[in-house]
């Protein structure tokens, strides 16, 4: 977990060259906090309602965490796609979801060093 | 108040979260702050997804008052093997299908403990009972500890033998007005045992059960062990139990098999996991783990973590209908305080009352011929010391590390004689106790006897602080400890407190004048 002064979701998304799945306004998106891990039992007790998580999991389970710890943004790795009802299930909460083009690893690492530059 | 219930079905896990986003919407509406709804989202959850992964299904009940929010997560088995390692971080015995979904990090109960106040299980093949109880206002002092015992100075004759006797120095004569002091109090006995005049008594309402309307809509009253030998010897046992049935329809039972099952956990207990702190100490009573919650925090890792056999015997008795409990000593009321505060199927009846009720019904004694089948041998690595006197001396010397390991578990009463001294008997505890343990007569082998985990481990008690801000307190202090210096050291009581360094304290903080002292000269006094 990495607590960081207000970053710009846009900046994340472009550097792990996402692709949007879905998310309005991202341009005034902001987050705080930025947390990676595929266990939920780890993501409930990290997350918060300005919290960017990193994660393969990509099923029901994320549905809901989305629901019940208002997690704003979700960031999936390796490209994979979630299922349909997730993408409106975030649709519908006005969240950000993207896919990164990178595996987990790699993708950690461009997020960790686009906020460490950050002055 | 609020309150509901939520199915949960196994394996639907689709489905989860439903209990806590009901949860969640109820606390939010009441305006609970965000951080405690988040704490108790995680523990649903958690205890949601363990029945949906675990069980066969089940249910989650919660209740919501002004500052606690209480959840019970029942399922149908097929129960947790073993409860000691499951707590474990990390452990987990999920399938290959939770794995895939994210779940079975194993990190369910330790996350629930995490985010709650107050956390017990029971299990067994048939099922698990998962409870806990976050409050809702944070509070510091939620393990605060009652005090229920009430003197009543205008008995009170000025002998000092309570002042003397109080294990942890908890009263104070304060001219004709006796006090207890409610930071220092542990509920035990001793001066209700010791007083003469009976001063000191329970607080809790002696009350004519048959006239009050105290036994109607009952389904169980539960007897302690104490109180049921004591009816027994006299040979009053059968014939009121029977009454009870007929009359009121009410079945009474002991206490005595949840005894036992305590008992034959603890053993258990010492068997299965890497224990660092040996001798373990038994939770058999109330009052002892108040006392070590006050003065011994550092033994707070010895006490095995279950819950006392009234509370796992109450908590089985509740789910079928209203319960009548005889309480035998403070310390079980504080504990009913701490735990069903707001629980209306509990009701509470002093055991004064109980023995005049009895006596006024007249039965005819039938004494049990069979009392005594064979004296049970104690294990040699178990040992149970009972007084505070001597259980005072046990902690002491456990503390400095002066009691050897070969003593595995080890009973702590704070009554002479265990519970079978509790104050309102005439008969001898040792004599009791031996006919109760040889004595075939209470069946211990029924199913339903469990005995609860206590996940959330006792945390020490808080003190009193001196003043409101840490400077008054630094400057109260170092007052304390200028006035002990001008006091005699006799410690004699005469002024109302145990100690000189007491009295010192009483100057510092409730402003008492020095004039109490009968050792310092006037002259002295008046400079």
């Amino acid at each position: 977990m990495k607590e960081v002064s207000k970053l710009k979701l846009i900046e994340i998304v472009e550097t792990v060259d996402g692709e949007l799945l879905a998310g309005e306004n991202i341009e005034n998106c902001f987050i705080g906090k930025i947390y990676a891990g595929d266990r939920i039992s780890d993501l409930i007790v990290n997350a918060s309602g300005e919290t960017l998580i990193v994660t393969h999991i990509n099923n029901i389970s994320l549905l809901q965490l989305l629901e019940l710890f208002d997690i704003p943004a979700v960031c999936l790795v390796s490209q994979s796609y979630p299922d349909e009802k997730v993408i409106d299930k975030v649709r519908e909460r006005r969240g950000v979801l993207f896919s990164s083009r990178y595996d987990m690893f790699e993708t950690c690492g461009r997020i960790y060093k686009l906020f460490n530059n950050t002055p | 108040m609020a309150s509901g219930s939520i199915k949960v079905e196994k394996g639907d896990y689709g489905g989860g979260g439903r209990a806590s986003a009901e949860i969640k919407s109820v606390l939010s509406r009441v305006g609970v702050s965000s951080e405690i709804i988040k704490r108790a989202v995680i523990a649903v959850f958690e205890a949601e997804m363990n029945i949906i992964i675990h069980s066969y299904g089940g249910q989650i009940i919660y209740r919501v008052d002004e500052d606690t929010l209480e959840v019970e997560a029942i399922d149908t088995g097929p129960g947790i093997p073993n409860i000691v390692l499951a707590m474990k971080e990390g452990y987990s015995t999920a399938p290959p299908e939770a794995r895939e979904l994210g779940y079975g990090a194993g990190m369910g109960l330790p996350n629930i403990k995490k985010n709650t106040d107050f956390f017990y299980i029971t299990a067994s093949p048939k099922g698990t009972t998962l409870k806990f109880h976050i409050r809702l206002t944070p509070q510091e002092n939620f393990e605060e500890i009652p005090v229920k015992v009430i003197p009543e100075s205008k008995k009170c004759k000025h002998c000092l033998d309570c002042i003397k006797e109080c294990p942890t120095k908890a009263i104070r004569l304060r001219g004709d007005e006796v006090k207890i002091l409610y930071h220092r109090c542990v509920n035990c006995n001793r001066c209700v045992e010791i007083c003469p005049t009976g001063v000191f008594d329970f607080l809790l309402e002696v009350i004519q059960p048959h006239r009050d309307g105290f036994l109607d809509s009952l389904s169980t009253v539960i007897i302690p062990s104490p109180v049921a030998s004591k009816l027994y010897i006299e040979g009053k046992w059968f014939p009121w139990r029977d009454f009870m049935k007929e009359e009121y329809g009410v079945e009474v039972v002991t206490l005595i098999p949840w005894d036992r099952a305590l008992e034959q956990t603890v053993d258990e207990y010492l068997s299965n996991s890497d224990l660092k702190n040996l001798p373990v100490i038994s939770p058999v009573c109330p009052s002892v783990i108040q006392w070590i919650q006050t003065e011994y925090p550092s033994l707070i890792g010895y006490v095995a973590p279950y819950l006392f056999s009234f509370i796992a015997s109450i908590d089985y008795y509740v789910r079928k209908g209203k319960v009548l409990y005889v309480p035998i000593c403070p310390s079980q009321i504080a504990t009913l305080e701490l735990l069903y505060k707001n629980s209306n199927s509990i009701k509470l009846l002093h055991p004064r009352a109980l023995f005049d009720f009895i006596r006024e019904s007249r039965f005819e004694s039938t004494r049990g011929d069979k009392c005594i089948s064979a004296l049970e041998s104690q294990a040699n690595y178990k040992y149970a010391i009972s007084g505070v006197v001597p259980v005072k001396k046990f902690m002491d010397k456990l503390e400095k590390g002066r009691v050897g390991k070969e003593l595995k578990i080890v009973e702590l009463y704070a009554c002479y004689g265990g519970c079978y001294g509790f104050p309102f008997t005439d008969l001898e505890p040792h004599y009791l106790s031996w006919l109760m343990r040889s004595s075939d007569l209470f069946d211990s082998t029924r199913e339903e006897v469990k005995t609860l985990f206590m996940a959330s481990s006792f945390k020490p008690r808080k003190g009193i602080r001196l003043g409101f801000s840490i400077r008054e307190s630094l400057e109260k202090l170092a007052l304390i400890e200028d006035m002990s210096k001008s006091l005699p050291g006799r410690d004699c009581g005469v002024c109302g407190a145990p100690r000189c360094l007491d009295f010192a304290e009483e100057m510092a903080i409730y402003n008492a004048s020095i004039d109490k002292c009968p050792y310092i000269p006037k002259k002295e006094k008046e400079s």
